[in-house]
Parts: structure tokens; C-alpha cells; sequence
């Protein structure tokens, strides 16, 4: 971080890195929906970025001060991303397996007090991206992830390919049954390795929030977290702050939706006026890790509707403030 | 005759157009008090049960900074002299851009299905 960045940062935010004196620049494309380029229309509106980073790719706060610091700051949670500014770059292959190692091992020098979360993004590279959740998942509490990530992850796991592009308004029972496929495999595979196991995935679309929590485990209200980042996916998007103005929102997400089980039963669900969010429970069977031990979790699923903004101010940084809006509610 | 058969379908033609006026009006006034309504009953479970712990929790973050410079890609690519050639379905994404083809060609492919990349 530059010198002069510094100042925009609220008081309260303590840098733990070195300030720098050069940048990463990130040049980002932003459209709304329906902008067209030629013949090329958008369907809807997001952005496409571009960058040549020279600082991210070296992950400096892996620099022990980082964690050092922690001793005294006693973060009840640390919140992980930016891993992908490593991906696609083969050349940097060797250093990059350096570099998640270190990361590896700052995750199991946590203290257990601290939970941990990782925010996915675009990754392309799927070696890279299987690299990155093996250096990461046995140590996480909790994932956050958009419907492209959850896609992208699904099809590591079944197909052993890489999708870079999915349906951007997924029926809930598409998703959450994608949510169930990564949840059961990143169990199986990663696993019963710590003390740690993933309690949380939060998948944030354009239509609605799912927010999936394993009963009894320490997040708090899944309910209320659902419906804050429902909200601030708006607020952030139409740039209004506090405010949401329901009639520049439409909703998506309406009237009655239906979710299978594991087992394949149906569970009827609606979004009313009175009760927009609407949570189920479901048992999911794992079998965990090389021993293949297996178990039963819980689980408590709620989804929120998005009063999704109709005329799109920002796209980019709008997944993080989604996932930091559900998680601040949940700690 | 003529005249008056013309007169009556000018007459229904106008109470159709005013019915549908009045009916769109209907429609969407009750779809912005559905809307408003979800939106309420989401503020009020945003609120719901709101304690601040004595201890505020704290939250570290890592890892990476960046300056974000953006551009409205529409109006930025048609004031431009870049085009998009060839179809659609030949477009292929590339994963590292080396040229200003493959960033066109890349751009146009997320583009029209409205994905986010990176």
C-alpha cells in the first residue's frame, strides 16, 4: 500500500505491512446491465479486470510480523483473499507452492480462538486452485463464494474441469445442491487434517444469499445474516449507503421455491412479505478425510431474497462487502 | 356507416389504452408495495436482536492492496477504435493477455454472458 493510501483508511485500521512507494494497478471494465459494444449486449451488469500486478503475487504479509501481530490484536476472525493475483502465472509455480506452504503454516499457528475465512475469486488455473483450497480448507472455518466460484469449484470436484462462466441467476435448488456436492467434498478430501472444520459457506448471487451453518457450531444467527447481506448487496451496488430505495429494486427471487434433500425429498419453501428469509435443516452425511470417517452434520440452511439494484453503480468489491456484511453478524 | 363504425373503434380502442394504463398503474404500484414490504420486514431482522458485545470483535485481513482505476467499459470501447471482429461463438477466452486481441476477444467472450473475470 502507497504512502498516500494510508489516509483513506479508517483510524481504527492498524497496517500491519510496510507502506510502499510504487502500486499495483488494477484496471477495471465496469458495464451495466443491458450496455452493448457492437453487436455485444450484457445481460447484466459486472466487470471485467485487468491486471499486471508486481506486489500482490509475493504475498508480503506473509512476512511473520503479520501473524506476530496477532498476539496482541487477538482477531476473533481472520478473513483471507486475494490468493488468485498468484494464479495463472505457471512461471511462478515454484515460488507459488513456497508461498501457500508459509500461508499453510501461519493458518495452524492461529490461535483456536481465531476463525478463519476464505473468500474465494476467479481462478483459472484448476491445479492452482486445488493447490490453494488443500493449503487452506483444513484450517477454515468458513468459506464465502459467488454462484461462478461455487460453479467453478463443483466441477473441479466432479469433472475434474474448470468452468469460467455459469447461469447468473440459478434456481436456490441448483445452488444449494452444488453448496452439498463442495460441502461433502472438501470434507472428504480435506478433512479431519486439524482441529478446525469448515462450519460455514455463504454463496452470494446476484438473486439471493444462501448461508449454510452446521449446527451448534459458533456462528451466531443465520437468519439475520442472510438478510444483512441481502441488503448490503444492494446498498453497495445502487452506491446508496444506508438507504435502499425499493423502486429502483427488483426482486429475483419471488414467490415459492423448491430444494431437494440428500435423500431426494422435496422441501417447499416461500418468500413472503412477512418472512422473506426462509431457513431449513438438513442432515448431510461425510465421510471425512484419508480415514474416511463417517459422520452425520447437521445443518442449517437460510435464504434471503436480493432487492437486486436496477441501475448498477459498482460491481467490483461488491462480493466482499456481501460476505463481510453476513460475517460481522455472525462473529 | 363507415364513419360510425370508425367512431366505435376509435371509442373501444381509447377505453382499452386507458384500461391498460390503469391496470399497469394497478400492477405496479402493487408490485412497489410487495417490494417495500419484503424490504421492512428484511430491516427489521437486520436490527433484530442487535447487542454490541463489550468486546467488540476484531477482524484481520489479508493479504494484498491495490489501486482499482475504472473505466465504463460501453462507453469507454464505442468512443474507441477498438471493434469486435468475428462471431461469438468462435471467441475464446484467453488466460493471459499478450495482445490487444486477446483482451478484446476475452472481454467480448465474458462480456455478452455477464460474467465477472479477472
Amino acid at each position: 500500500m502507497l504512502f498516500r493510501q494510508r489516509s483513506s483508511l479508517h483510524a481504527n485500521i492498524k497496517l500491519a505491512s510496510q507502506l510502499t512507494t510504487d502500486e499495483d494497478i488494477h484496471l477495471i471494465l465496469e458495464y451495466k446491465a443491458g450496455s452493448a459494444w457492437g453487436s455485444l449486449r450484457a445481460p447484466r451488469a459486472n466487470r471485467f479486470i485487468v491486471r499486471t500486478d508486481t506486489f500482490n503475487p509475493i504475498l508480503r504479509t506473509l512476512e511473520p510480523q503479520f501473524t506476530d501481530s496477532f498476539a496482541d490484536f487477538g482477531p476473533r476472525l481472520f478473513a483471507i483473499s486475494g490468493l488468485h493475483v498468484m494464479d495463472n502465472d505457471p512461471e511462478q509455480r515454484q515460488v507459488r507452492a513456497t508461498k501457500l506452504q508459509s500461508l499453510s503454516d501461519q493458518l495452524q499457528g492461529l490461535s483456536p480462538k481465531t476463525l478463519v475465512h476464505f473468500e474465494l475469486a476467479s481462478y483459472v488455473e484448476k491445479e492452482y486452485l486445488r493447490e490453494v483450497l488443500r493449503a487452506i480448507v483444513p484450517y477454515t472455518d468458513s468459506l464465502g463464494m459467488n454462484e461462478q466460484e461455487l460453479q467453478n469449484m463443483e466441477q473441479i470436484f466432479t469433472r475434474d474441469e474448470i468452468s469460467l462462466v455459469a447461469d447468473f441467476n440459478p434456481a436456490v435448488a441448483r445452488t444449494w445442491q452444488q453448496t452439498r456436492t463442495i460441502y461433502k467434498h472438501l470434507l472428504r478430501d480435506f478433512g479431519g487434517e486439524s482441529a478446525k472444520s469448515l462450519s460455514r459457506i455463504h454463496v452470494h448471487t446476484l438473486g439471493y444469499q444462501l448461508v449454510l451453518t452446521v449446527e451448534g457450531s459458533v456462528w451466531k444467527d443465520s437468519r439475520r445474516a442472510a438478510a444483512k447481506a441481502a441488503l448490503v448487496a444492494h446498498r453497495y451496488v445502487c452506491g446508496t449507503k444506508d438507504f435502499v430505495n425499493p423502486e429502483s429494486a427488483d426482486l429475483l427471487l419471488d414467490g415459492s421455491f423448491a430444494v431437494q434433500d440428500e435423500r431426494g425429498q422435496t422441501i417447499k419453501l416461500k418468500v413472503t412479505e412477512k418472512d422473506p428469509v426462509q431457513c431449513w435443516a438438513e442432515s448431510i452425511t461425510i465421510e471425512e478425510g484419508t480415514k474416511k470417517r463417517r459422520r452425520t452434520v447437521k445443518v442449517e440452511v437460510c435464504v434471503a431474497p436480493v432487492l437486486v439494484c436496477r441501475v448498477a453503480k459498482w460491481t467490483t468489491g461488491a462480493g466482499d462487502n456481501i460476505s463481510a456484511a453476513a460475517l460481522i453478524v455472525q462473529i | 356507416m363507415g364513419d360510425q363504425g370508425i367512431f366505435y373503434i376509435t371509442t373501444v380502442s381509447a377505453f382499452i389504452a386507458l384500461f391498460a394504463t390503469i391496470f399497469q398503474g394497478y400492477f405496479s404500484s402493487n408490485e412497489l408495495q410487495h417490494v417495500t414490504l419484503i424490504l421492512s420486514s428484511l430491516t427489521e431482522l437486520e436490527f433484530s436482536n442487535v447487542s454490541v458485545p463489550a468486546d467488540i470483535p476484531r477482524v484481520a485481513v489479508g493479504y494484498g492492496a491495490c489501486t482499482d482505476v475504472y473505466l465504463n467499459a460501453a462507453q469507454f470501447l464505442n468512443a474507441s477504435h477498438f471493434e469486435f471482429e468475428g462471431s461469438l461463438e468462435e471467441v475464446a477466452p484467453s488466460d493471459k493477455i499478450t495482445s490487444e486481441r486477446e483482451l478484446l476477444q476475452t472481454f467480448a467472450y465474458f462480456f455478452s454472458k455477464g460474467a465477472a473475470a479477472e
